[in-house]
């Protein structure tokens, strides 16, 4: 599945894991009912312990994400994008919160902060047009 | 093959096929060295034909020292090989017992050993002419062998096994696996069975059994393997051996299951790879290497080889501290033991110096020192400085307690006069043996270079121990025969030893660098061993010794004639009759002009006999500088001489017997010249010899001196001066001298030798029983009968391929014909070789050589008449188990065979084996006497009607003896003793002769023809 | 929780060095436990007891429910191990030496093997000796692998080896991981570690310093950085176990805290002075270099206390 996870990082691998099969749910890469690597093969693919893949796949099925398939294996369960694209924007928004609460500790004003987001914006959305 | 292993559990599958892949290398290895061992015993020789019996009677020694050490290679290789590959720890995280692959390494290392001596003899089997054979069964010799190598083989197998397996040390292995084995199969039993049976020492039987074990050499066949013609008694003796071989192998695969657990734990041979520089430097402090690489570079070398001094210090002052000198009482065997010590201590050399650079390889060391830009060469010189070091205090420490075991052995003998005084001849064997004990100094130096060069060459620490202790082996061989040979060491050897130094050094920065390629090593190999075999050649192809013809009677005239006054004034010999001024010494018949005749019919040959003692007395005291010139010659005679065909008991002294046949012969042949002088001081210088053979050999050789001194002196008093002169110059044990026989005479005399005082002086016997008094053989009893049975349980020894036909011993010219059977398989052949000879050559020979001999000076001859074959006359196939039952006597004429021609050879060597009954000579027949049978005359034994004399029968007697073993002898001892009595008169002048005859005629111990009368009086006395 | 080892107060001398000091442990089944320590910690000495080299001189290991040693064939069958340099009969082929270790094992152990040195590519044919490093420590994983032990020991599996085969390494273990069996592994490659392992034990001059689910460990320690806006007389006080202190008399301070208090972040940040804290969750690496320095830095302590004491 191609994901990237950086043990160090202070995230919680599981969590990581996880987070990025919702944003690829979310973004449409994983579409509902396609099957996903079982814990052992993502495990070795990602090679990190199958235990914490176990974790991942426990929350996104406790989530209803991921759905058990009788005889096949995991596979996204059909409402998953909705829920994903939430998390998804809770995600960011946590994200956000954390940078702009950075920023505003460091004083700068939230004119400036304003512009610097719109910047961000502007040259990202040219980036990717 | 593969059903059978397919028939084991998987676990022991695996396990044999794995060992037995592993230990390719090592078979490999064991052929190419004894392809070497047989290249070496086969090219000194020439021709086969010309094989000396020593070397083919000893050829089990070969095959014993071979396999031996393909054992150790075996055991090595298995074991410390696990350790040297680092592969131990593969094997312990196994889930099997560690006792299931010990015991496998075993199994196949054992079954390797029986595999490879077995192909080696399916080899000999189709060449078994180069084996000796017992008697007539070559083939039964051959498995006589095999059995003699198998158990010196597999006990060094499980020792070094034992060894490996407790010390996980290769070195340390070799040098403990080796002594513990000369121990083991030298010593320990002999020195076991002879103190416990010296300690039973009422009864005879087990007297004489202890004596056996420690008189009989190391291959007595009697310990190692059964010997199917012995009696009950030696059953017991073979199997009591069995049973300690077969215990003592017991106890060491038990020693070997027990340490497998702790063997392969902790796991060596990990720790050996991943040792890192940084890993040496802590260890080693190494760190200053750069600086100061000479003091470091000692250092390691101390540090690294201290194990193997303290082991090599070790065996090499233990080995002499293991002779059976201490316990044995006879001091005359010691110097056999040191030889086998010299090849002990030979291969421990060379498995030390064989690990000097080998271990470094192993280890990874190397990228180190190549690291620290350490000198290859100062690396070499400062290991082999060391080495040397060691290797002469250990040398040196073992001559000295050699020497120190010689005084205490010889107490009195005087140092002072041996340090000092070169001329003494007292001294002059031990000189000449120190000076041979001084030349394995520089064996071991040769040792040393074969060593160094081995373990640089050889990639693997194991093979290079391995190559160079086969080397070691080889070439402790070579330079005990070079020494006895009386060449310097120093000359043959060391030559080739100093290029292997230098080639060593020189390749070391290669070595070290990595840079010397498997190339280079193949063709430095390859070259080197050119420039031995090169040398080798040089050596073998010396001058074959060229057999000169004994004197002829014209020579013998002439010589006499030529006698030079100033040869007369040297000798000196004071004559007992013709003076007639010592009445003591005057035979009571008063037999003046007998005499006379057996110096033929010169008349002055009483004055010249007069002289001539004194001269000989006066030459003994006082003429060293011929002495100086003889050690010259013996060092200048060659080897290769044919052997006469009862070859002596041990191998040691069959290199010594050569030497002194050597010097027999130059003495024969100096006297043919007509250098009387030398030919005296040859025959002399003999006597120095005579103390490094076993005590049995001794005596045959010492007979064998009479025997010559008979034929010099042409009288047999002179004779008998020599003798005893010679016995108190050389050292002799007196037990041989009071009990050998030596004893020789006319019908009418008979002399002996008796110790008055400090020395030896001989005694003239002149009574009418003084003929039978000699025939008594009670005396000598024993000292037959050992060579009797050492003779026959020997394969090694027997050259007992007897036959012949009449022995005739003379007084003073004996001669004696024996024909070998050498290229007959069966005896069938060697009948018709008998009849050859008895119709052809015999016939020439007593017309010209026998007869003529005969002219001058036989008066009487003594005729023994032993046969082992004799059923009904002819010669044929015995069966072993019959052979001590009864009728069995040998006879033999002794002359020896060169180019075809008969040349006397010396005196005959007896082996009395009495028959059941007495002989009759019936027509052209030989066969025993039916009691009753009259006993006529050998009709084509009888001298034709042209010469002056005829054989008579003599009474037989009888004798009950019991053989050493307690074997009850057949209750008749026949003896047929012939004299040969005028026949006609003898043209000499003053008709002496004729004189001569009428008296034989008319003593009563000489019969008239009619032989048949005297028979039948012994014929009663046999009801 | 079901132990498939058990470490029980095990001490062990070598010569004059205290290799192990009073060390317990457990390690329970089905999990990735990885055991990290400096070169001459007493990794090795640990692994070796729990083998069965080693026995040692006081404390007992307990392995699948038997004593470690001395080691039956039958516990040897249970465990897999592999050194960290692999011994291996060089002049064998890759074919040969599976098929002789498959004799010691129940049937099925060479076509297990022949799947996996495939899946290594390995060629059949090739002698050992001619392999590269990392192909003799395929093959030794493969030799393991293949009769499936219950416990696999890694003794410094991956040191030295590329980065693919690495990779395949931690596969395996992965692999053995999820089939419920037991993987024990020591290394000092800790990003791998910290990917792999679910438990991991800290050892050091023989002595346990923490041990815990990787997990737990995390959550448990708190790594702060403390910028002053002048370089502070003392430190602000700290709810929980302070690690590690680095920086200490610069404006710049960091700490490893293990179970700080719930309020002791806030109260630092009140602090006078006190500019910033930054709180990261510690990584792997962060606890083992921590723990380290506080026992090297206690050590130095008790041999100047004892040193004080013997001068006074």
């Amino acid at each position: 599945m191609f994901f990237e996870i950086d043990v160090s990082n202070g995230v919680p691998v599981y969590e990581q894991v996880a987070r990025q099969i919702k944003f690829a749910v979310a973004a449409g890469s994983l579409v509902p009912g396609e099957m996903i690597p079982s814990v052992r093969e993502m495990a070795r693919e990602l090679a990190i312990n199958p235990n914490t893949v176990a974790r991942a796949y426990r929350e996104l099925q406790n989530e209803q994400i991921i759905e058990t398939v009788r005889g096949e294996g995991l596979a996204v369960a059909d409402r998953a994008r909705g829920i994903c694209r939430e998390s998804r924007q809770q995600i960011i928004r946590d994200r956000l919160q954390g940078v702009l609460e950075e920023a505003f500790r460091s004083q700068l004003s939230a004119d400036e902060i304003t512009r610097l987001v719109n910047q961000e914006i502007k040259r990202l959305q040219s980036k990717y047009k | 093959m593969s059903r059978i292993m397919a028939m084991l559990t998987p676990s022991w599958r695996v396990l044999i096929w794995k060992e037995m892949r592993q230990l390719r290398g090592a078979v490999f290895t064991a052929a190419v060295a004894g392809l070497l061992l047989f290249l070496w015993m086969f090219i000194p020789y020439g021709e086969f034909s010309q094989w000396t019996s020593m070397i083919r009677e000893s050829l089990v020694f070969w095959f014993l020292g071979i396999f031996a050490l393909v054992g150790f290679l075996f055991a090595v290789e298995l074991f410390a090989g696990e350790n040297e590959r680092g592969t131990v720890g593969l094997l312990k995280n196994l889930p099997i017992k560690p006792q299931r692959y010990a015991l496998g390494k075993l199994g196949v290392g054992l079954v390797s050993l029986l595999a490879a001596m077995l192909v080696v003899y399916a080899i000999l089997w189709f060449q078994h002419t180069f084996l000796v054979r017992i008697e007539h069964k070559p083939k039964f010799s051959l498995v006589l062998s095999l059995s003699l190598a198998i158990v010196p083989a597999v006990w060094v197998f499980l020792i070094t096994s034992v060894a490996a397996a407790w010390t996980r040390n290769m070195l340390a292995t070799g040098l403990i696996a080796l002594p513990v084995s000369a121990l083991i199969l030298l010593w320990l039993p002999k020195a076991l069975f002879g103190i416990l049976f010296w300690a039973n020492s009422e009864s005879t039987f087990w007297k004489s059994l202890g004596e056996s074990f420690f008189f009989a050499p190391l291959t007595d066949g009697l310990w190692f393997a059964p010997a199917p013609n012995l009696n009950k008694n030696g059953w017991i003796i073979s199997t009591g051996a069995w049973m300690w071989n077969i215990a003592g192998w017991a106890v060491c695969v038990w020693l070997v299951s027990l340490r497998a657990e702790r063997w392969i734990s902790p796991s060596v041979g990990t720790r050996h790879l991943a040792k890192t520089a940084d890993e040496i430097t802590s260890k080693n402090k190494i760190a200053k290497l750069p600086q100061a690489q000479w003091k470091s570079l000692f250092w390691l070398a101390a540090r690294q080889g201290y194990g193997v001094w303290v082991w090599l210090l070790v065996s090499a002052l233990s080995l002499p501290l293991l002779l059976p000198t201490v316990l044995q009482t006879s001091k005359l065997g010691m110097f056999a033991p040191f030889y086998y010590n010299v090849i002990v201590l030979s291969v421990l050399m060379a498995i030390g110096s064989g690990s000097i650079f080998g271990n470094e390889q192993a280890s990874q060391r190397l990228s180190y020192y190549q690291q620290h830009s350490v000198s290859g060469r100062k690396f070499w010189w400062s290991r082999m400085t060391l080495w040397l070091g060691i290797i002469l205090v250990a040398v040196g420490a073992t001559i000295l307690i050699h020497f120190l075991l010689l005084l205490t052995a010889f107490p009195s003998f005087d140092v002072k006069k041996m340090i000092s005084s070169e001329n003494d001849y007292n001294v002059l064997g031990m000189q000449w043996l120190f000076r041979r004990l001084g030349e394995f100094f520089w064996l071991a130096i040769v040792l040393l270079a074969v060593g160094q060069f081995c373990s640089l060459v050889f990639r693997r620490a194991i093979t290079a121990v391995c190559i160079s202790a086969m080397l070691g082996l080889i070439l402790s061989f070579w330079a005990i025969s070079i020494a006895l040979r009386g060449e310097s060491l120093a000359w043959s050897l060391l030559p080739w030893g100093l290029l292997l130094l230098f080639t060593g050094w020189y390749v070391a920065p290669k070595w070290l660098n990595g840079t010397w390629s498997l190339r280079w090593r193949v063709l430095t190999v390859t070259a080197l061993s050119i420039a031995f075999l090169i040398q080798f050649s040089v050596f073998a192809s010396k001058r074959r010794y060229e057999f000169a013809s004994p004197p002829t009677p014209e020579v013998v005239r002439k010589r006499m004639d030529a006698v030079s006054p100033e040869f007369l004034k040297d000798f000196q010999m004071a004559l007992l009759y013709d003076d007639g001024e010592r009445p003591e010494n005057q035979d009571e018949s008063g037999d003046t002009p007998l005499h006379q005749l057996g110096w033929g019919a010169v008349d002055t040959v009483n004055d010249r006999w007069s002289t001539h003692k004194d001269a000989v007395l006066a030459y003994l005291s006082k003429n060293r500088d011929t002495i100086e010139r003889l050690k010259t010659a013996l060092s200048a005679i060659d080897q290769r001489i044919d052997w006469p065909d009862e070859g002596p008991p041990s191998f040691w002294s069959a290199l010594v017997l050569n030497q002194i046949n050597a010097l027999d012969w130059e003495a024969q042949r100096l006297l043919a010249e007509g250098e009387l002088k030398e030919s005296l001081d040859c025959m002399l210088l003999q006597t120095k010899l005579f103390p490094m053979l076993s005590p049995t050999t001794s005596t045959y050789v010492f007979e064998r001196f009479v025997a010559r001194m008979i034929h010099w002196a042409e009288h047999p008093d002179q004779t008998a001066e020599l003798v005893s002169e010679a016995i108190n110059w050389s050292y002799f044990e007196p037990a041989i001298l009071e009990s050998s026989r030596l004893r020789f005479g006319t019908p009418s005399a008979w002399y002996s030798f008796v110790q008055k005082d400090e020395s030896w002086t001989w005694h003239k016997n002149a009574n009418e029983n003084a003929l039978l008094k000699f025939l008594d053989f009670e005396n000598d009893r024993r000292h037959r009968f050992v060579l009797q049975e050492t003779s026959h349980a020997l394969p090694g020894y027997l050259g007992l391929e007897k036959s012949g036909i009449l022995a005739l011993r003379g007084s003073w010219i004996p001669f004696v014909y024996h024909f070998s059977t050498k290229s007959a398989d069966s005896w069938e052949l060697a009948d018709k070789e008998r009849t050859n000879w008895r119709n052809n050559s015999f016939q020439e020979l007593k017309k010209h050589r026998l007869l003529n001999t005969v002219l001058w000076g036989y008066l009487n001859t003594r005729l023994y008449l032993q046969s082992q074959f004799l059923q009904t006359g002819r010669f044929t196939e015995i069966d072993n188990h019959q052979r001590s039952q009864h009728q069995n006597m040998f006879y033999w004429l002794n002359l020896t065979r060169y180019d075809d021609n008969y040349y006397p050879l010396g005196d005959s060597f007896e082996i009395e084996y009495p028959p059941v009954s007495s002989l009759k000579i019936i027509d052209s027949e030989i066969r025993p006497a039916k009691q009753g049978e009259t006993v006529p005359t050998i009709p084509w034994a009888t001298i034709p009607p042209d010469t002056p004399y005829q054989l008579l029968p003599f009474p037989q007697r009888e004798l009950r003896a019991q053989d050493l073993l307690g074997r009850e002898q057949q209750a008749w001892y026949g003896l047929i003793d012939y004299r040969l009595r005028p026949n006609r008169p003898i043209e000499t002048s003053e008709g002496a002769v004729d004189k001569a005859a009428d008296e034989l005629d008319n003593s009563n111990l000489v019969s008239p023809p009619d032989a048949g009368t005297k028979t039948e009086e012994s014929a009663d006395k046999d009801q | 929780m079901n132990s498939i080892v058990k470490i029980e107060n095990v001490s062990h001398r070598f010569g004059n060095v205290l290799a192990l000091d009073n060390l317990s442990l457990e390690i329970p089944a089905g999990c990735v436990f990885a055991l990290l320590g400096e070169n001459g910690a007493g990794k090795s000495t640990t692994i070796k007891s729990i083998i069965g080299d080693l026995r040692p001189m006081s404390g007992s290991v307990t392995v699948l429910g038997a004593p470690a040693c001395p080691s039956t064939p039958e516990l040897r069958r249970r465990i897999g191990y592999i050194p960290e340099v692999p011994a291996l009969y060089d002049w064998m082929t890759v074919e040969e030496i599976g098929w002789f270790t498959a004799g010691f094992y129940p049937p099925g152990f060479t076509e297990r093997y022949l799947t996996l040195t495939n899946d290594f590519s390995l060629a059949a044919k090739q002698k050992i000796k001619h392999l590269s490093k990392g192909g003799r420590a395929k093959v030794a994983l493969a030799l393991t692998l293949a009769h499936e032990p219950e416990l696999l020991v890694l003794d410094e599996p991956t040191s030295g080896l590329d980065t693919l085969v690495r990779r395949r390494f931690l596969e395996s273990m992965i692999d053995i991981a999820s089939s419920g069996r037991t993987v024990l592994l020591s290394s000092h490659q800790i990003p791998e570690v910290e990917r792999v392992a679910d438990y991991v034990a800290i050892i050091h001059h023989g002595k346990l310093q923490i041990c815990g689910s990787l997990e737990q460990l995390k959550a448990q320690h708190e790594r702060w950085v403390v910028s002053f806006e002048q370089v502070p007389a003392a430190f602000p006080a700290v709810v929980g176990e302070i690690i590690l202190h680095e920086g200490q008399g610069t404006r710049r301070q960091q700490l490893l805290i293990r179970n700080p208090g719930p309020d002791s972040l806030w109260q630092v940040r009140d602090h006078a002075g006190v500019a910033e804290v930054e709180v990261h969750v510690p990584s792997l690496e962060d606890l083992f270099v921590a723990y380290i320095k506080q026992e090297n830095s206690m050590a130095t302590a008790n041999d100047r206390a004892v040193n004080q004491e013997v001068q006074s």
